[in-house]
C-alpha cells in the first residue's frame, strides 16, 4: 500500500532547509460509473465539437480563450500561456505562522502528507517544533507548472500540507440579525441548548460509515447476478408542531434512547 | 433522478448584488423533532483562471457524446449509467434504482451528534456549502445557529446528493449555517498506508526551528497571501491583448447553449438576495479578499449563470472586521 | 450538444447529463465533483473523459502521460 511520492520539495525556514516528499493523503472510495449507450451497453466517448454546428474540431484547430463576457473572449496562444508558467522550483516558502483557530475550515482544500527526504533529523525537528508552538504555517510553492498555497501543520507525528482555497473563492458574511418575528425567545433558546447537549458527544470518525456506498455495491452485485433487491421504505415524517413543543418532546425522547 | 423539492420563490433577481451561486439540493435539517427546510448553495467561487475551449476562429466548443462502437452522436435519452464488476461484466443501473438504494437519505440531514468543532482535524474537511432557510423556517434556523455558537458544537449528519452520500458538519458562520462535507475515515490514509518512516523523537534542530517559527508568527491570517497569483498574471495578459480590439472575438450561439445548460435543473440564485429574503434583511456577502476584480468575477459567475440576461453590476464589497467571538480553538477569521 | 428538455411533459435531464460546476483543466468542459478523475501520479483533477493510459498501464491525466507514449483509451482525450 506504500505510495510513490508526487513531488519533492524543500521547506525554507531562515537558514534551515528541510527536504520533504509529498504524498497523497486521500484514498478514493467512490464507486465510479461509466456512461453507456442504452442500446447495447457500448462505451460512450466524448467529442469536442463546435457548439453551433455540432461538427467535430481537430485538435490542431483548438485554442484556449479567456471569456470577457457571455459573447466576447480573447484567444490566448500557446506561446503566450507558456510565458505565464512559473519558473520551476523545489522551494516551499513559509510566509507566516498563525494559530490554528485563525484559519477557518472553509479554506482547506486537499491534504497531503510530507515525508522526509533523506534527512530524518531535520524533518522530525520541524515536526516537534511545530507541535510545541501549536501553529500552522502559510506556505507557497510551485509544483508541476502550477502555483499552490497551503497550510503546513502536523498530524499524528508527521507533517501535513493542505492546499488552500484562494482569497477570491471564499465567501464570508456579516449583518445576519434575525427579524423580530424570527428571533427565538429565551425559552426556546434554553430548550434548544438542552436538546443540543442531549445529543452531544466527541468527534469519533469511526462512528460514521458511508451506508449508501455499501448499499450501492450490494445493488450492483445483485443486479450482476440477475437478482432484485428490496426497496428501502422511507420513514414518514410527522407534521411539525410548534418549535417549543418539538424541542420539549425531542428532549424527552432523547432521555430515553441514545441518539448516536 | 435526484429528488428535488419544488420551490417557486427563487427567481434570479434583475441584477447580481453579490455572489451568484447555484442551489444543488434542497432538504431538511432535523434534530429531534425540529425540522428546518433548507436549500444547499455553493460556498466556493470558482477561480478566475479557467479558460474556455474555442476553435481558431473563436467559435465556442462544447462536448458531445458518441457511441464508441457505432461512431454516431447520441441524444441524452440514449445514455445510461453502468458499472463494471470485478469480473469485467457491465451492469446498468437506472436513475430509479439509484433512488431506491436510499430514499430516506436524500431529503433529510439528521443531526446525529453535536461535537466540539475543534475536535475535527482539518484533514477531514472537504467542501463548504451554505444553507439558506426555505419556507418559514427562519426561527428554527436562527435557533440552531445561535445554540451551536453558544455551545461551540457543530452538528454531524449525512445526506445523499448526486448519487453520493456525504458526511457533513453543520457549522455556524456569523449567523449563517454552513454544511461542510467531511471525508469518511476510510478515505483518509494513515502514515502507515503511505509508507512513511517510523516516528522519531529525534530532533536536534527543533529549538532553532522554534525560534525561526516564532519570528514569523502572527496572530491573524493575511488573506492577501492567499491571492490568486495565477489569476492576476492571466488578467494582466488578457488586459494587454484586449487593447488591440482585433484580438477580441465575438461569439454567437453562446446564449442558447448556456440556457440549455442552466435548464438542466440547478437553480442559479443570488446568495445575498436569498439571505436577505429568507434570513436577514441586512445580510452582506463578500469574498475574503475585497480587492478582487469584481467585474471579471461577476462576468465569470454570469457565464455559468445563463439564466441571467442583464449585465453585471459592480458589487460594493466593504471590509468587515468581526468583533472577537468566544475563544474556541477554531475561530472563523473572516476579514473581508 | 446535450440539450435539456424542460417541457411540462418531458423530464429534466439527470444531474450526470448536466453541466457541472468544475472546469476540467484538460478539455475545459464542466463536470461535477462526483465524476472527477484524480490522477494517481500528480493528484490533479480532471473530468472522466480526459484520462489516458500511461505506458506502464495505469490511467493518468494527459499531463502525466508522456506525449510519445500516449495510447488511445476508449474515451478519447481532448484539449
Amino acid at each position: 500500500m506504500a505510495s510513490r511520492a508526487i513531488w519533492k520539495g524543500a521547506i525554507q525556514l531562515g537558514k534551515h532547509e528541510v527536504g520533504v516528499k509529498l504524498y497523497a493523503a486521500i484514498q478514493d472510495r467512490t464507486v465510479h460509473f461509466r456512461m453507456l449507450h442504452r442500446k447495447d451497453d457500448a462505451p460512450v466517448e466524448q467529442h469536442i465539437v463546435r457548439k453551433d454546428t455540432g461538427k467535430d474540431v481537430p485538435k490542431a484547430d483548438m485554442r484556449k480563450a479567456f471569456a470577457l463576457s457571455k459573447t466576447t473572449a480573447v484567444i490566448l496562444e500557446p506561446e503566450e500561456l507558456e510565458k505565464l508558467v512559473p519558473p520551476e522550483s523545489r522551494e516551499i516558502e513559509l510566509l507566516r505562522f498563525i494559530p490554528p483557530a485563525a484559519l477557518g475550515d472553509q479554506w482547506y482544500d486537499r491534504p497531503y502528507y510530507l515525508g522526509p527526504d533523506e534527512d530524518n533529523d531535520s524533518y522530525f525537528s520541524l515536526v516537534h517544533a511545530l507541535e510545541r508552538k501549536n501553529v500552522i504555517g502559510v506556505a507557497r510553492w510551485v509544483m508541476r507548472k502550477k502555483r499552490y498555497v497551503g497550510a503546513l501543520s502536523t498530524f499524528d507525528g508527521y507533517l501535513v500540507m493542505s492546499t488552500l482555497r484562494r482569497a477570491e473563492q471564499v465567501l464570508s458574511f456579516s449583518g445576519i440579525e434575525p427579524a423580530k418575528t424570527a428571533a427565538p425567545n429565551a425559552n426556546e433558546l434554553k430548550l434548544g441548548q438542552q436538546l443540543v447537549e442531549s445529543i452531544a458527544g466527541d468527534f469519533d470518525p469511526q462512528l460514521w460509515q458511508n451506508d449508501y456506498r455499501q448499499r450501492l455495491d450490494k445493488l450492483i452485485a445483485a443486479k450482476a447476478r440477475g437478482e432484485k433487491l428490496e426497496r428501502h421504505v422511507p420513514k414518514k415524517r410527522k407534521p411539525q408542531a410548534s418549535l417549543a413543543d418539538s424541542l420539549r418532546a425531542s428532549i424527552a425522547a432523547t432521555k430515553e434512547k441514545k441518539v448516536a | 433522478m435526484p429528488r428535488r423539492k419544488k420551490t417557486t420563490t427563487k427567481e434570479t433577481p434583475a441584477h447580481s448584488t453579490g455572489a451568484a451561486v447555484r442551489s444543488f439540493w434542497s432538504g431538511t435539517i432535523t434534530f429531534g423533532l425540529v425540522s428546518i427546510p433548507v436549500d444547499l448553495l455553493s460556498a466556493v467561487r470558482p477561480r478566475q483562471t479557467a479558460l474556455k475551449l474555442v476553435d481558431k476562429d473563436g467559435h465556442a466548443l462544447g462536448r458531445q457524446y458518441h457511441c464508441a462502437k457505432e461512431g454516431k452522436k447520441l441524444d441524452n435519452d440514449e445514455l445510461v449509467r453502468g458499472y463494471e464488476t470485478d469480473d469485467g461484466k457491465i451492469v446498468e443501473i437506472t436513475d430509479e434504482e439509484f433512488e431506491s438504494v436510499a430514499p430516506e437519505m436524500s431529503g433529510d440531514i439528521e443531526m446525529r451528534s453535536f461535537v466540539p468543532l475543534e475536535q475535527i482535524p482539518p484533514m477531514y474537511f472537504q467542501k463548504p456549502y451554505f444553507l439558506a432557510p426555505s419556507g418559514k423556517s427562519a426561527r428554527a434556523y436562527h435557533l440552531l445557529a445561535t445554540t451551536m455558537e453558544k455551545t461551540g458544537r457543530v452538528g454531524i449528519g449525512s445526506f445523499v446528493m448526486r448519487g453520493h452520500e456525504y458526511l457533513v458538519a453543520i457549522v455556524p458562520d456569523h449567523g449563517v449555517l454552513r454544511a461542510d462535507t467531511l471525508r469518511y475515515a476510510d478515505e483518509i490514509r494513515t502514515p502507515e498506508d503511505v509508507g512513511l518512516p517510523k516516528r522519531s523523537k529525534a530532533g536536534k534542530h527543533a529549538a532553532q526551528l522554534e525560534k525561526e517559527i516564532e519570528s514569523l508568527t502572527r496572530s491573524e491570517l493575511d488573506t492577501s497571501e492567499l491571492d490568486d497569483q495565477e489569476a492576476q498574471a492571466l488578467q494582466q495578459l488578457v488586459a494587454e491583448k484586449q487593447k488591440d480590439s482585433d484580438n477580441v472575438i465575438h461569439q454567437s450561439g453562446l446564449e442558447e447553449a448556456d440556457a440549455d445548460a442552466a435548464a438542466g435543473g440547478a437553480k442559479v440564485i443570488d446568495l445575498m438576495a436569498v439571505l436577505r429574503r429568507s434570513l436577514s434583511k441586512n445580510a452582506v456577502v463578500s469574498s475574503a479578499n475585497s480587492s478582487a476584480p469584481i467585474d471579471l468575477a461577476e462576468r465569470r459567475a454570469q457565464r455559468a449563470n445563463a439564466a441571467s440576461t442583464s449585465p453585471a453590476k459592480r458589487k460594493t464589497s466593504t471590509a468587515h472586521r468581526k468583533s472577537p467571538r468566544k475563544t474556541t480553538r477554531r475561530k472563523k477569521a473572516s476579514r473581508a | 450538444m446535450p440539450k435539456a428538455k424542460t417541457t411540462a411533459t418531458s423530464k429534466v435531464d439527470p444531474w450526470w447529463l448536466t453541466e457541472g460546476d468544475l472546469e476540467c483543466p484538460h478539455c475545459g468542459q464542466l463536470y461535477f465533483v462526483e465524476v472527477e478523475f484524480r490522477c494517481p501520479d500528480c493528484d490533479g483533477p480532471g473530468c472522466p473523459h480526459c484520462k489516458v493510459t500511461h505506458i506502464e498501464g495505469h490511467l493518468v491525466c494527459s499531463g502525466c502521460a508522456e506525449p510519445t507514449q500516449q495510447t488511445a483509451p476508449p474515451e478519447a482525450p481532448h484539449g
